[in-house]
């Protein structure tokens, strides 16, 4: 079995009401695969359920159907202390640092919680723990004994950060981790978390709306939309295959405008009514086919 | 071409427990008729207090020196109720948060109607009349229903839209737009974008100052740029100029950490508004630092544009 985290035919499905239910398939037949130490990058608009994927992988979000392997070990079999124990090696960094961070904690305690959490150190060795991680993250030791309110959007990005890699993770789902940021600031958090995954051995699943970030992080990406991954490759933006990809990509120059809506349970190619290229056959659901290394859900292919 | 708002050596300190805050320190620039001018720099160089200071909405903590001009008007100088005339009708500002900016518990027609009643003397009915077609014209559909709608009822897009409407209802002479992008999907983008366009394009007359750190936003609205780094304007630039040729080494720095430019972080950290750098206050951080740099440099006039720093000298 390959090394990293493999997520099997996922499933998610919310419901509401009582008598007459509403379905949304958040997640739908979903297949993903980061390898060790490996970077993918998933794309999407708001909405197309990127960051319900980024839960499911991580077990935060229990899946209505599917399976997810974690180092060759099913993980949605596993009883609920072992996963305890899994979950060491699997973090998250969300977009919001400011919501994530206890507001009546000092930064200290919020990154040593998850060292107290899984008693993995004495109280000496922690304070030594949290001096080196604050170090590779590039704050300072004054920034310790402050509240999360007393530190600006990076220098909280920086510290969550810390925190995530506390217990020494292999993979970490990064939530839009910069979208509240400023341009330089931002790009010194990229730079960051690039330097910890050579250093740490990390693989990511990169979670963000903006395709320039997402190929300047890495060139594998996926793209996903109305829960499903429509593109998976390398180099997409390139050379996009999908009509969303390409569309997503005319974007970038803000001269298209896309229109999304999620349908409830819509049959055949969820994208059919917005597609530009679209056919009789895409009345019904398109399979996932390889192209070129390239795996697209279309049947231009 | 008229100069429509022109500032003047502005100064705003804020004194918090005896500690003097510089938020804008030395600010001069112009706005002219139907121009729109992007006012870009990181958050916290003090870009949303200078649009604030514009509407006089600042704290009574609040220390400002200099002139602003509206008009030919010293907005400064004018008694409380002079500036509520102008306030809200000649000058109209778009908030950045839409979320926050909207009254829960009032329908949305009501709130868009209030400036025009308040400032052209519009009665309730002619008001949301108009309030109807300025739905329609921002896209807001079906309006005739949406204009009885309360603001969770709309979408995140929605909102900001409806309070674009209520800032351009009374045709004012000049709107002020704090981070129209922010938190909005690149895909949203456009609609933002297009909004801003069809505004200009119904009114001509229309000046435009948007706040912002979205670079490739203002690059497609502004005519000019001006940016602000720790509390001055360090440059101010034709917008074509800007991206192909800017003058300061801070705006090359800021266009180097575009991720379309290779995401090359700016080194060294945000200055202290409370302890700024002697001399330029970019010198810490500038590959270019020489002796000079630490004496403060003027803003130099270049060929219509403008830069603070003594490169240029």
């Amino acid at each position: 079995m390959i090394d990293g985290v493999r997520g099997v035919r996922l499933r998610k499905i919310f419901e509401s009401g009582l008598i007459s239910k509403r379905r949304i398939a958040a997640v739908d037949e979903v297949d993903i695969e980061i390898r060790a130490g490996e970077t993918l990058a998933l794309v999407g608009e708001s909405g197309s359920g990127k960051s319900t994927l980024g839960r499911l992988l991580l077990l935060l979000e229990k899946p209505t159907s599917g399976e997810i392997y974690f180092d060759g070990k099913n993980l949605t079999e596993m009883s609920s202390k072992e996963i305890r124990k899994i979950r060491q090696k699997m973090q998250l960094i969300p977009q919001h640092p400011e919501s994530s961070m206890d507001p009546r904690w000092k930064i200290y305690d919020s990154i040593a919680e998850p060292l107290r959490i899984h008693k993995l150190t004495s109280r000496d060795e922690e304070r030594e723990v949290v001096y080196r991680l604050i170090e590779v993250v590039g704050l300072q030791e004054e920034h310790l004994s402050r509240h999360p309110h007393e530190l600006s959007g990076g220098e909280l990005q920086r510290a969550v950060i810390a925190r995530a890699i506390a217990l020494t993770p292999r993979f970490i789902v990064c939530d839009e981790p910069t979208s509240m940021l400023d341009v330089s600031v931002q790009a010194s958090v990229i730079n960051l978390l690039m330097e910890l995954q050579r250093k740490l051995e990390l693989s990511y699943l990169f979670i963000t709306h903006d395709l320039e970030v997402a190929n300047a992080i890495t060139h594998r990406m996926a793209v996903m939309y109305a829960g499903r991954i429509v593109e998976e490759g390398n180099r997409i933006l390139d050379e996009p295959m999908h009509p969303y990809t390409r569309i997503l990509v005319e974007s970038l120059n803000m001269n298209v405008e896309l229109k999304f809506e999620q349908k409830e349970e819509q049959r055949g190619c969820k994208f059919y009514h917005l597609c530009p290229e679209r056919m009789n056959k895409c009345l019904k659901p398109p399979e996932m086919v390889k192209v070129n290394g390239r795996r697209v859900r279309c049947h231009l292919y | 071409m008229g100069v429509l708002l022109s500032i003047d050596g502005l100064r705003i300190h804020f004194i918090l427990d005896g500690v003097k805050v510089r938020a804008v320190d030395g600010v001069s620039l112009e706005v002219n008729e139907s121009e729109t001018l992007a006012l870009i720099g990181e958050s916290g160089s003090g870009k949303s207090i200078l649009g604030i200071s514009i509407l006089r909405l600042l704290p009574p903590n609040t220390e400002i020196k200099g002139k602003i001009l509206f008009n030919g008007l010293n907005l400064l100088d004018l008694p409380e109720d002079e500036i509520r005339k102008i306030r809200g009708r000649d000058i109209a500002w778009v908030p950045q948060n839409p979320a926050t900016s909207l009254n829960p518990v009032l329908k949305v027609g009501i709130q868009i109607a209030e400036p025009m009643e308040t400032h052209l003397g519009m009665d309730r009915k002619t008001a949301l009349q108009r309030v109807i077609n300025l739905l329609r014209f921002f896209d807001i559909s079906p309006a005739e229903k949406r204009v009885n709608e309360y603001p969770h009822q709309y979408s995140g897009g929605m909102r900001q839209r409806a309070l674009v409407a209520m800032g351009t209802s009374t045709r004012p002479k000049l709107i002020i737009a704090d981070e129209p992008t922010k938190g909005v999907d690149v895909s949203k983008k456009v609609r933002v974008v297009e909004v801003f366009k069809k505004i200009r394009a119904e009114n001509d007359k229309l000046s435009q100052f948007i706040i912002t750190h979205d670079l490739p936003f203002a690059r497609i609205l502004a005519d000019r740029m001006a940016v602000m780094y720790c509390g001055q304007i360090v440059e101010i630039c034709k917008t074509d100029k800007f991206f192909n040729e800017p003058l300061h080494s801070y705006s090359k720095a800021l266009l180097d950490s575009l991720p379309s430019r290779g995401l090359k972080p700016i080194k060294g950290h945000s200055p202290s508004m409370v302890h700024p750098p002697e001399g330029c206050r970019f010198h810490p951080r500038c590959e270019y630092a020489f002796g000079r740099c630490l004496n403060e440099p003027p803003l130099i006039k270049l060929n219509g544009n403008a830069v603070r720093c003594w490169l240029y000298d």
